[in-house]
């Protein structure tokens, strides 16, 4: 025991020193086995529009349970989600994986007037493919809304289809007999006690490298759409509140997320019911584990099955090398950047291209996602540049971290920035504010083990909504947000309020950094820029931090003890 | 062909009529209220007795027919009535996000005054679904109030933070009765580059008919003004 704890010393100490490899069986431990070649042909089945328990979400259900399972060995089954899902790629993708990979989809589309039966035709002749990849069902209780996230964790232990009572039939024509039943087993029981029952029976047979929060969306309403991948992984699911009010639901999730591998990943979302996003990414990242949102991603239990093509690498848009100076002329530099909107934003809407623009990479889909990721690469233009996130390999913290739990992540982290032609980092922190109260700022702490294990980087960018750290070591920058444009922001305003943060900083070069939230488009960032009274220049980002590393105008700042906190609550 | 030159009269007279035409328009607001504060070759006490009154009684078509026979006595009548009023803000009140300047990152906004003599509480209430700031400050006629600030709410996505010894000085002007509350504040803010010294001129002005309050900021480093529109939620009390 003692020569253990001596060897577990040693090369945690070993680890910490900065440039350290990445530990290869740790994104092995994690990655889904690839197949040597994307599929020849595979099976495409449309979704709808309504996702609500008393609607179309059982048929989904089924299905999605089905594509877990009919994936897990290779990828056969892809759901076309319809166009207003979050995650706008579905289509995108489809056409990408015909194009660069030569799959050929055969698209199981049953027609009529009847809505409910053309759902359940689908179910039908999807059964019919691929119900052989399961051993059973599992009847999940539509009068419990938990029942149905059990049933995932069910599904993908035991190998079943989930299904809701009025389905049985339509399982039994495929042969499929229910083996385990949740009808009636939860009525009356609490979020707490019901997933309580669930870890007492399955949890040790579940991954200890996936775990499900399969949250977002709640009430009559639910979109599973990453539950393919949590089932494939055999994860634990659930909805789990990391809301201290709710003491025994967060005393359950400590439990599971105690007892997770070091690191490993969270797929899913908090349930914007319980808990906030703030609660529940700080929780995750007290465990030193990665948490990989979205919960209605869709179809990576297809393609995180299938390489890169061979003819492709990973290559970004750089503009300066890395030791190149800049020299900056007194201006205003802008630079914006995107970073919700690969996938969910504004990739496929108007005006990209057209100004330089910056959009953060999951870094992890280099090995979860890979078609998405090339997708993105390939589509890219000139004016696209790729950096970084979120805070290391994956959405975490970083004052949420344990120092000890640094050196692992941030080597996978510079290992993933490295493959992916990364040279910029872009850190948030929502464990003690967000753009509304409290701070999104780093103490000094935090900076220095930034520089210290991202040596490799030309800067950092900070921040969701505007904060205040600033710094600058051997000519790499830290820079922070100064503006968010809200979503709702006109552009009447929005050229306001950048005007007036010129006017807040008079000494030229100032360096204006911008976050672009989401839906907003590339065109209308380019209308309020094109709105200012004094010219501004709009560089990529690696040209803006080479520039600011240049002509610090920027006093250093980190968070200080009287900042404002706010827990998120 | 000659010039008529202006006079403070016809200047008057000219930026009410211009005004009346827009009356319900949020856009008087934000241009009268700088123009008052600008206006220097009439004494503030002229304009605030008469301009505003004088307003209110053009927003009425009716009235604005007679105005140049009764400008006088129907300008002293409304003055009067205004200075025996109840303080018309007391009270509370949320925000119109329709008819007022876009408001995030927040997304409610409520005000509740409560007067006594000549001061005012002001609780200030800004939030976005769970997450919520709230503030209060008691101003006066006099000298400035000092008040300690614990957070710039004003614009949360602006790299502006509150800075120099974290307080703000606030002058305080009661107008017209009690309807209209100015305020002139001077904080320091702090950004990337230092600090900086900034004033918000605030004008909170009760409609006539006392349901409706709009504030009305200009910030000295804001190119455009803040028009915040709110309704009443309680009665105010008597005083």
């Amino acid at each position: 025991m003692r020569f253990s704890l001596a060897l577990v010393t040693l090369l945690a100490a070993s680890s910490v020193l900065s440039g350290a490899a990445a530990d290869p069986s740790l994104i092995a431990r994690l990655e889904p086995k690839k197949v040597a070649r994307a599929p020849a042909t595979a099976t495409l089945v449309p979704l709808s529009e309504n996702w609500r328990l008393d609607g179309d979400l059982p048929v989904h259900a089924l299905l999605i349970s089905l594509q877990g399972l009919a994936n897990r060995d290779y990828p056969r089954l892809y759901l076309e989600y319809p166009k207003s899902w979050q995650w706008e790629i579905v289509r995108p993708l489809v056409t990408f994986l015909e194009k660069r990979h030569g799959v050929k989809f055969d698209r199981l589309e049953p027609t009529g007037a009847d809505l409910s039966a053309v759902a359940l035709a689908k179910a039908d002749a999807a059964l019919g493919r691929f119900a052989k990849y399961a051993k059973g069902v599992v009847v999940w209780d539509k009068s419990v809304r938990s029942s149905l996230i059990v049933a995932f964790t069910v599904a993908g232990v035991e190998d079943l289809v989930v299904v809701s009572e009025d389905q049985l039939a339509l399982a039994a024509k495929h042969g499929l007999k229910p083996v385990v039943d949740l009808r009636g087993k939860f009525t009356g029981q609490t979020d707490a006690q019901i997933y309580s029952w669930a870890y007492d029976q399955y949890f040790e047979r579940c991954s200890r490298d996936y775990y499900v929060v399969m949250g977002g969306h709640a009430g009559p309403e639910m979109q599973p759409g990453v539950a393919d991948f949590g089932i494939r992984q055999r994860a634990f699911f659930t909805d789990l509140s990391a809301n201290p009010k709710h003491t025994e639901e967060i005393a359950l999730l400590n439990k599971i997320l105690g007892r997770q591998n070091v690191p490993s990943i969270v797929l899913g979302w908090h349930s914007y019911a319980k808990d906030t996003e703030g609660q529940h990414t700080t929780l995750v990242g007290n465990y030193g584990l990665i948490m990989e949102g979205l919960h209605n991603l869709p179809n990576v239990s297809f393609t995180s099955q299938i390489p890169l093509t061979p003819d492709f690498k990973f290559t970004n848009n750089h503009t300066v090398k890395p030791d190149e100076t800049r020299k900056a002329e007194k201006k205003v530099y802008v630079a914006a950047a995107a970073t919700d909107a690969m996938g969910i934003g504004t990739w496929t809407k108007p005006g990209r291209g057209k100004i330089p623009y910056t959009w953060q990479v999951l870094m992890n889909w280099a090995w979860m996602n890979p078609p998405a990721l090339q997708y993105f690469y390939e589509d890219k233009t000139p004016n696209d540049y790729f950096i970084g996130g979120l805070s290391g390999p994956g959405y975490m913290y970083p004052k949420a971290l344990p120092a000890d739990k640094w050196p692992a992540l941030s080597a996978v982290g510079r290992d993933l920035m490295k493959r992916l032609d990364l040279r910029v980092l872009e850190i948030m922190d929502y464990s003690e504010g967000n753009r509304h109260v409290g701070n999104t700022d780093l103490p000094k702490a935090v900076v220095d083990r930034y520089y210290d294990q991202y040596p490799d980087v030309i800067g950092f960018i900070n921040g969701y909504g505007s904060a205040r750290t600033f710094d600058l070591r051997a000519g790499k920058p830290l820079i922070s947000y100064d503006y968010y444009l809200d979503v709702q922001r006109p552009v009447d305003e929005a050229a306001a309020d950048l005007e007036e943060l010129i006017s807040l900083n008079p000494q030229r070069p100032y360096f204006l950094l911008l976050h672009i939230r989401e839906s907003n488009t590339v065109e209308k960032v380019s209308e309020i820029l094109g709105r200012l009274s004094e010219q501004v220049e709009v560089v990529p980002l690696d040209v803006f931090l080479k520039l600011a590393a240049g002509a610090p105008t920027y006093r250093t700042n980190y968070q200080q003890p009287g900042d404002p906190i706010d827990r998120n609550p | 062909m000659f010039r008529l030159l202006p006079t403070p009269g016809m200047f008057l007279t000219s930026v009410i009529a211009r005004c009346a035409k827009r009356a319900v328009a949020i856009q008087m607001d934000c241009f009268v209220a700088p123009l008052l504060a600008m206006t220097d070759q009439i004494s503030r006490n002229v304009c605030i007795k008469l301009l505003l009154p004088l307003l209110l009684l053009l927003v009425s078509p009716l009235a604005a027919a007679d105005l140049p026979a009764n400008l006088s006595a129907k300008a002293s009548a409304a003055a009067e009535a205004l200075e025996t009023a109840d303080h018309p803000l007391a009270g509370s009140w949320r925000i119109d996000l329709g008819r007022s300047t876009e408001l995030s990152p927040w997304k409610d906004y409520e005000l509740t005054f409560t007067t006594a003599g000549d001061t005012v509480t002001i609780h200030r209430r800004l939030a976005w679904g769970r997450r919520e700031f709230t503030d209060e400050m008691t101003v006066g006629p006099g000298q400035p109030v000092i008040v300690p600030v614990a957070l710039w709410p004003d614009n949360r996505h602006l790299g502006a933070y509150i800075g120099g010894d974290r307080t703000k000085h606030v002058r305080t002007e009661w107008i017209d009765a009690g309807r209209v509350l100015r305020l002139s504040t001077d904080l320091v803010l702090s950004t990337q580059q230092g600090e900086r010294a900034v004033n918000i001129l605030s004008d909170y002005k009760v409609s006539a008919n006392g349901v409706q309050l709009i504030l009305t900021e200009l910030r000295s480093t804001r190119n455009r003004p803040v028009v915040y529109v709110f309704t009443r939620k309680t009665e105010g009390p008597k005083s």
